[in-house]
């Protein structure tokens, strides 16, 4: 009876730790199983520019399609980050990651993202994207130098740069890594050599010169030091480096914000008959868009095309009354004419911006030519008065008071 | 039987305990070391100042650049007071307002009838005595100007803008008082930030509004005032904008200031932070006269070579040899930079050293302060954080938080200075200071309530602002020196207070015009460690004269008044 029992109660006591055995299991199961993709994000959207409403909701579609695509997410992401919804893009990132994780751009772009603001996470998604990266890959590698190096991790940072600098030795922006790598260290002789690699490249001139500037003072060498910071405070700001990633996520941005900064690019590269052309299209598309008016009429002034510009800065007025630029620019182009509206034009602009020190100056050259001497120089003094750094107000005002005898 | 309870029990301790990851540090866990500092006592001390920041939606620039304040001591009382600006605009029922400390540590609003008592898009306050009347009185940085009020002596204050030659048509930031040619008279700084024109729409490139970027508009120059003194019948003479002559004219956009000896020659010089452009450092050349050496110096960028951001800015010596450390305050996607002036002069960023580009998390920062919050020798950081254009990150889930601004709001920090150099970022476990999200911008500094610790008060855009009760636990002693000059009538601004005990040495600075948007208290603050006494108090007062006076036991408010210590002889640097 009491061995039976006993075997009885094993045999109920191993299936009941079966029973719960396999229900462990199936909750695992459960819990484990691979997790249908979440819905694409959507970001909130009001306000936003209708063509940039309508390609984000085209990349959506393309994921809702194949939502096992990393391409998919991976380009919704692409075109949220282009539009600067920031927070989507990553969550998309984060999903073409998952569905692919030999591709570098994902833990990239997440990186690149999360840099702004949890910069102990963006390391992570670049070490990531770094290990996907092949030897000629070097933009995520050096963009984790970067980081490392403000973390002080300096035996990481200065390991990759050796890497990139075996299969790329021209590579600048390894030259400029090391040599902040050498001057955190205080290794100033050392850091001089390669900074001085940079000093002449538009993305790291400024940088190369303040750096090189420190490890002068550094050594005691105050004529040289001098030298460099003054090189460094006449150079313009060091031009971003290039990054084949990001600039991809560029050619997606629509909308008119897109626009103007490919009017930016247009005016810079000097190509005024394409940018004339985008404007037009843009205002055929936006022809309530005071800053597309205003940019048309700035280049028509350009090329000294007076009467269009005139009318695009009249449109601009039209359009926002109370905007004093417009006001000026379109005074600005009368004055040239000779218009004799051009005073009324910057009397407007300093109505809606009294401290407009450019306007008072403008009005002042214009009373002047009209002969109304005392009135010119009280805009001359007004300009001053705004803004005591205004040189050619100074100069104006003087000259006013040497012909007329008067210093007030 | 036994052996089936075996099976099952295992079973199930497998399940429930065996078989789970294991669990990650719960929030909670998180920052349980760090000391706690502050104790958000606004309501104990009955402070109910909400900002006002205007209408939302138009972007209006000056909205999102907040509104600051000052602790004063505007009736002589000994206490100190407070007095805290509003930007809702002319128009608006929202006035600055000016509360005054009772004796039980409670704030009363003495606001009606003071003449502070002004609606603007009022942005910061400095705090000084500009008659030498032994009555401190109160400039007002506005967006359109600013305003200078005399103080009366009666708890009331009349406006002298016009009359006293400080109008001007910039948009005002930080501003301060300095007597930069030590003729006796306080001089006053406005630092000014861009030519603003409200016409212009700014935001992304999803065409969404924001508030634009500095760099759409031009930068604006600072404005010197020259305190003109009294005239051979006694009448004060008021200032005249000596911005042009002194060599200063140069545009921004500013939003710090903070003036000392920065080159150690022994004559004030001015610090502009300048945002998303290179700082200035305007060297006093002794004759009315400045050069800007920023660059020279090595303070105009960042030590890997970068601009950055500049807004707030607090000075302070770290340790027993140490040059004066400059800390400003930089945007979220940067970090916050700490310079030290070395031994031949030059500064050099100390940042990554000193642990501050490794912190918990990060912030836009504005308002800040280098003082010893828990007197144990070593000066700490304080920093409130805020964004100028919307998060594109995760947005908090804090309650209470209007909509609107809630892609704005982030969290303060608290850095520890561990007595070597290097600071450890305690923010976490510093829930009253740090814990909550808000728009911070001002910070006012001082030891409101006697106990020698010093206490802070943040400004938030649109949030009410905060009075935060120093609670830390002491490690150390402390000593406070009001440095007074009995022939002006008035806290010695500029003077420098080295005290010695042992081998051990502090220096502090008798400069209430630090931080963002904000005045603090003139008294010179020491943490002491475990020095119980100092030995010799010494005093370099600004018009060069140095003074050493006895010392004295630690624990207390020392007044110590200028010719009554004994002369040293300062050599000329």
């Amino acid at each position: 009876m009491g061995i039976r029992f006993r075997r009885w109660g094993l045999a109920v006591g191993a299936g009941v730790a079966l029973a719960i055995l396999a229900a462990a299991l199936g909750v695992w199961y459960w819990q484990s199983r691979p997790s249908p993709p979440p819905e694409p994000p959507l970001p909130d959207l009001a306000g936003a520019d209708q063509e940039v409403v309508e390609i984000i909701n085209l990349a959506r579609e393309k994921v809702l399609r194949a939502p096992l695509s990393a391409k998919a997410w991976g380009q919704l992401g692409e075109v949220l980050l282009a539009h600067d919804f920031n927070r989507e893009a990553n969550r998309c990132f984060q999903q073409a990651e998952a569905l692919d994780p030999h591709e570098p751009a994902w833990p990239y772009l997440q990186g690149l993202h999360l840099a702004t603001y949890d910069p102990e996470a963006s390391v992570l998604c670049l070490e990531r994207a770094v290990r996907c990266c092949d030897e000629r890959q070097n933009v995520p590698r050096l963009l984790l130098v970067e980081a490392l190096l403000e973390r002080n991790r300096l035996d990481e940072a200065q390991s990759l740069l050796e890497q990139v600098h075996s299969v790329d030795p021209g590579n600048l922006r390894t030259e400029l890594g090391l040599g902040r790598l050498d001057l955190l260290r205080q290794n100033w002789r050392a850091g001089l050599t390669h900074l001085d690699a940079c000093r002449n490249d538009v993305h790291t001139r400024k940088r190369a010169s303040t750096l090189r500037a420190e490890a002068w003072n550094q050594l005691g060498e105050k004529e040289k030091a001098r030298d460099e910071q003054r090189r460094a405070a006449e150079l313009p700001e060091d031009q971003p480096w290039p990054d084949p990633f990001y600039e991809k996520i560029l050619t997606s941005r629509r909308g008119l914000r897109a626009r103007f900064l490919s009017v930016d690019y247009l005016i810079q590269a000097g190509r005024l008959p394409e940018t004339l052309q985008l404007l037009n299209e843009t205002l055929d598309k936006y022809p309530s868009s005071l800053e597309g008016w205003m940019r048309m009429g700035e280049i028509y002034h350009r090329v000294n095309k007076l009467d269009r510009a005139q009318a695009c800065f009249q449109q601009a007025a039209r359009l926002a009354p109370d905007f004093a630029e417009a006001w000026f620019r379109l005074g600005c182009v009368q004055a040239q004419t000779h218009s004799s509206d051009a005073p009324a034009s910057f009397r407007k602009a300093i109505r809606w911006k009294p401290h407009y020190a450019q306007a008072h100056y403008n009005l002042g050259q214009c009373l002047k030519e009209q002969g109304q001497r005392d009135v010119a120089a009280e805009q001359f003094r007004e300009a001053l008065r705004c803004r005591p750094d205004y040189d050619l107000a100074r100069k104006a005002l003087r000259e006013l008071e040497d012909a007329t005898g008067q210093k007030r | 039987m036994r052996i089936a309870q075996h099976i099952l029990i295992g079973t199930i301790l497998c399940i429930t305990i065996g078989c789970r990851p294991p669990e990650a540090t719960s929030p909670a866990q998180e920052g349980a070391d760090d000391p706690v500092w502050f104790h958000d006592a606004t309501e104990d001390v009955g402070l109910d100042f909400v900002h006002e920041a205007g209408p939302v939606g138009s972007y209006f620039m000056p909205q999102i650049m907040g509104s600051g304040g000052a602790a004063l001591d505007f009736d002589n009382d000994g206490r100190l007071d407070l007095y805290l600006v509003q930007n809702g605009g002319p128009n608006s029922s929202a006035r600055n307002r000016l509360f005054r400390q009772r004796t039980d540590g409670r704030f009363e609003d003495v606001s009606a009838g003071s003449g502070l008592d002004i609606a603007g898009y009022g942005m910061g306050a400095a705090v000084g005595d500009i008659d030498n009347d032994g009555w401190v009185d109160v400039y007002v940085s506005e967006y359109g100007g600013g305003r200078l009020f005399r103080n009366r002596g009666n708890g009331t204050f009349e406006d002298i803008t016009r009359t006293a030659g400080v109008a001007q048509p910039s948009w005002g930031t930080s501003c301060c008082f300095v007597d930069y040619d030590r003729d006796g008279w306080l001089d006053l700084v406005v630092v000014n930030y861009v030519d603003y024109d409200p016409g212009f729409q700014c935001g992304p490139a999803n065409g969404i509004k924001d508030y634009c970027h500095p760099r759409v508009f031009p930068g604006t120059s600072m404005r010197l005032f020259h305190n003109r003194g009294r005239d051979a019948g006694g009448r004060w003479r008021g200032f005249e904008d000596v911005t042009q002559s002194a060599g200063v004219a140069k545009p921004g956009p500013g939003l710090g200031v903070a003036c000392a000896d920065f080159n150690g020659d022994g004559w004030p010089d001015i610090l502009a932070a300048n945002d998303a452009r290179p700082n200035h450092l305007w060297i006093n050349r002794k004759n009315g006269s400045f050069v800007e050496e920023a660059a020279t110096l090595g303070v105009a960028y960042n030590g890997l070579g970068n601009t950055a951001s500049n807004m707030g800015v607090t000075l302070g010596k770290m340790g027993d040899s140490d040059g004066l450390s400059l800390f400003i305050t930089h945007l979220t996607e940067e970090t916050h930079t700490l310079w030290q002036r070395g031994e031949r002069g030059f500064f050099r960023d100390r940042t990554i050293a000193a642990g501050l580009a490794n912190t918990i998390w990060r912030g836009t920062g504005f308002g800040t302060i280098l003082v010893d919050f828990d007197l144990d020798g070593a000066p700490d950081i304080a920093v409130v954080n805020g964004r100028v254009a919307r998060s594109r990150g995760e947005l908090p889930s804090q309650s209470g938080l209007d909509p609107y601004w809630l892609p704005y709001a982030e969290r303060n920090q608290l850095f520890l200075n561990d007595g070597q150099g290097r600071f450890r970022d305690i923010s976490r476990g510093n829930h009253a200071f740090c814990g909550s999200f808000a728009i911070g911008r001002g910070l006012i500094w001082g030891d409101f309530d006697g106990d020698g610790r010093v206490d802070v008060v943040a400004t938030n855009v649109a949030g009410p602002a905060r009075f935060y009760r120093n609670v830390a636990e002491r490690r150390g002693h402390w000593l406070l020196v009001r440095a007074v000059d009995l022939g002006l009538h008035r806290d010695a601004y500029g003077a420098v207070v080295t005290v010695q005990a042992g081998t051990r040495r502090w220096t502090s600075f008798v400069n209430p015009g630090q931080s963002y948007l904000s005045s603090g208290d003139p008294r010179a603050h020491f943490g002491l460690g475990p020095a119980e006494s100092v030995d010799t108090i010494r005093i370099d007062w600004p018009d060069g004269l140095a003074e050493v006076f006895p010392g004295t036991k630690a624990d207390r408010v020392v007044r110590l008044e200028r010719g009554q210590g004994q002369k040293v002889k300062n050599m000329d640097k």
